[in-house]
This record gives structure tokens, C-alpha cells and sequence, in this order.
């Protein structure tokens, strides 16, 4: 089936890398700056490296001649983590470049990228966090094999819930474990699958935006660019209290 | 003496994404030329290519092949050249 981005993804180049802001701090502005979120550089990443292990997949374009330089790369996605010791990690869904907004195909490979690369790193559980009163994006997490568990956020009067899977479970439930990135790039998939893939990216690409526009209120999913430090005991999943019962870590986090 | 410059490259690709016909398979590995416009830009265009299909193309053309992102890539490449013989080999040629 043809695919408005099928030959364009063939020519990204797509890697992991755990250190985002200086491998490509240059690209990163100009990436962010076309989604109004190049703030987020200095604010967040920038610090966040410092205090945090974060994990990116990233795709970017190349430049074919000359190979470096200004402007020799650009990046066209990217999908961030940030793990805990313990073996959890936070997701923030994947940004696109604005002209990349349907790139299912793109959105898809990063995702897989990046919990195969927590699944080599250690990682137990992968996390987002969603609004408590989230109904479009909590049902795609669902089918996806994520659940909800007992860490919060607590931000601007709304609640956001973390949502936790096995990654390994959820590149299952997404259909993508065993695909090539090739397959997946150029959506070469049977249409259940596609449409799958669509609803999942689409529902939390439009679920994080209103994050993004400084509505947090109305955000679905709020990014998990959390330090851990902030974290209570137990990460995402929280640690029983000295009684044994379960307790409802909340985490605050201010604009 | 005589300087050979490509004019043409031809490559055939030996093998595809595709594992039927018992064929190793890899991924990645998009054969990219650069094409120039009228208007100075660059336009990148991917050539299709399967197991035995072959491509010519002007050797001044930028071109490139993606990283391949798993298996191998096989391939095969030709040269067309234009040789320039000089003044001496050229009168040799014709007291033969």
C-alpha cells in the first residue's frame, strides 16, 4: 500500500542514544523551535540529563554532501524515556515535525526503538501518565497492555494516573516486535494492524498537545520528563507503606 | 595518456527485503540519488529496487545508499567510462 511518507522514512537514519541534548543539541533547537517547545532544551533536558538517566530514539534526516557541518543533520522525531535505578521508566509520546503529524510509520519505529533498547537496558515496566478522567487515551494504553498504577502527578488541578506495561508485553500488543523497521517505517502492515498503530499515536499525540500549549488542565497525558528524584519510594509503581497497605504516591509538579 | 573519466554507474541489486526465492534479506539500504532542478534545489529520489533489477545512471549524479539496518546488501556496480587518449596516442593509433 503506498504511504504519503513510505519513501521519506526509508531515507532517516534512526538510532537510540543516551545522551540527547549533546549529541544533538543543535538539532534539537531547531526540531523544537517549529513546535514552539525549544524552551524544553534548556528547562528540562538540559537539567534532566544531569540529574537523570534519560534514553532517546531519535530519526533524522542527512545531509549528502557536505556530511557535516551547520545543517548537515535535521531530526524529524523524537521519543524520549527516563529510567529509574530500579528498573521503571517514564514515556513522553513521540514528537513529530509539524509536517510529519500523520507519520504513523515514523511514530511507530521510534516507539519500538525505544522499548527494545529499555528491554536491553533492564527495564522492567514502561510508564505514561494520563489524565485521571482520560477516557480516549486510557483506552488505547488498555489495549495496549498497559494498566494503571499507583504513582500520580499532580499538576494545575488535574490528576494524571500512570499507566505501566512490560515493554516487551507492549511492543507485543502493539505488533511490533517482530517486525522490521522497514516494515514498520513504510507501514507495510495489514490494515488492522495499521489502524492500530494510527489510533495508539494519533490518541496520544493529541492527548500530550494540550500539555504542550500550556493547557494542562485539558492535557490527556502529561510528559514523563519527571525527574526521579521527585519520585516517592518504589518509582511508578510505588512501595507498599509500613503497614502493608497500599499507599498513593503523588508527585507535584509546578509549571 | 590516456585519462578515463565514468560517465555512466550501473548497479544491480543481488538481493532484497523480500526472503522469497531463498535469498538473504536485509533492511534499510535505499539507493538515493540527488537529483538537481531547473530552480538549483536538490531533490532526493529513491530508486525502487528488487533482487536483479538493475539502475544506469549519469556518474555526476550525488548518490547514496542508506545505512542498512539489518542483514546484508549485496550488489553489483559497472562502469561505463569516455576515455580521452592524447595527441601521441591518437597519432600511434593512426600510423597503425
Amino acid at each position: 500500500m503506498i504511504n504519503l511518507y513510505c519513501e521519506y522514512n526509508e531515507r532517516l537514519e534512526l538510532k537510540v542514544t543516551m545522551d540527547l541534548v549533546r549529541e544533538f543539541r543543535p538539532e534539537l533547537f531547531a526540531f523544537l523551535r517549529h513546535l514552539d517547545l525549544a524552551h524544553l532544551v534548556e528547562e528540562v533536558w538540559e537539567p534532566l540529563g544531569c540529574s537523570a538517566r534519560t534514553m532517546a530514539a531519535v530519526a533524522f534526516e542527512e545531509r549528502p554532501w557536505p556530511p557535516k557541518g551547520v545543517g548537515a543533520r535535521a531530526l524529524r522525531g523524537v521519543a524520549v524515556a527516563v529510567i529509574s535505578d530500579d528498573g521503571q521508566a517514564l514515556l513522553t509520546p513521540a514528537l513529530l515535525s509539524p509536517q510529519h503529524t500523520t507519520n504513523i510509520g515514523l511514530a511507530a519505529a521510534l516507539t519500538k526503538l525505544l522499548l527494545e533498547d529499555l528491554i536491553e537496558n533492564g527495564v522492567d515496566w514502561a510508564a505514561l501518565l494520563v489524565n485521571t478522567r482520560s477516557q480516549v487515551v486510557a483506552g488505547e494504553l488498555r489495549s495496549a497492555g498497559f494498566v494503571p498504577r499507583e504513582a500520580r502527578v499532580l499538576s494545575e488541578g488535574a490528576e494524571f494516573v500512570s499507566f505501566a506495561a512490560a515493554p516487551k508485553a507492549a511492543l507485543e500488543q502493539l505488533g511490533l516486535a517482530d517486525r522490521r523497521l522497514g516494515d514498520i517505517l513504510s507501514l507495510s502492515l495489514d490494515q488492522n494492524q495499521a489502524s492500530r498503530l494510527t489510533s495508539f499515536h494519533l490518541a496520544l499525540a493529541a492527548g500530550i498537545s494540550n500539555y504542550w500549549a500550556g493547557r494542562v488542565g485539558w492535557a490527556e497525558v502529561f510528559p514523563g520528563l519527571i525527574d526521579w528524584v521527585a519520585l516517592p519510594p518504589g518509582g511508578i509503581t510505588g512501595t507498599p507503606g509500613p503497614g502493608g497497605g497500599v499507599i498513593d504516591p503523588v508527585i507535584f509538579v509546578g509549571r | 595518456m590516456a585519462v578515463r573519466t565514468r560517465v555512466i554507474s550501473i548497479v544491480c541489486l543481488l538481493n532484497d527485503a523480500d526472503s522469497l526465492g531463498g535469498l538473504p534479506v536485509f533492511d534499510g539500504g535505499a539507493l538515493v540519488l540527488h537529483v538537481p532542478k531547473s530552480d538549483g534545489t536538490v531533490t532526493p529520489v529513491n530508486v525502487p529496487l528488487s533482487a536483479g533489477s538493475i539502475v544506469a545512471f549519469s556518474s555526476d549524479l550525488f548518490h547514496e545508499v542508506r545505512p542498512v539496518r539489518s542483514g546484508i546488501r549485496f550488489s553489483a556496480v559497472a562502469w561505463l567510462y569516455e576515455v580521452n587518449q592524447s595527441e601521441e596516442q591518437l597519432n600511434d593509433q593512426s600510423l597503425l
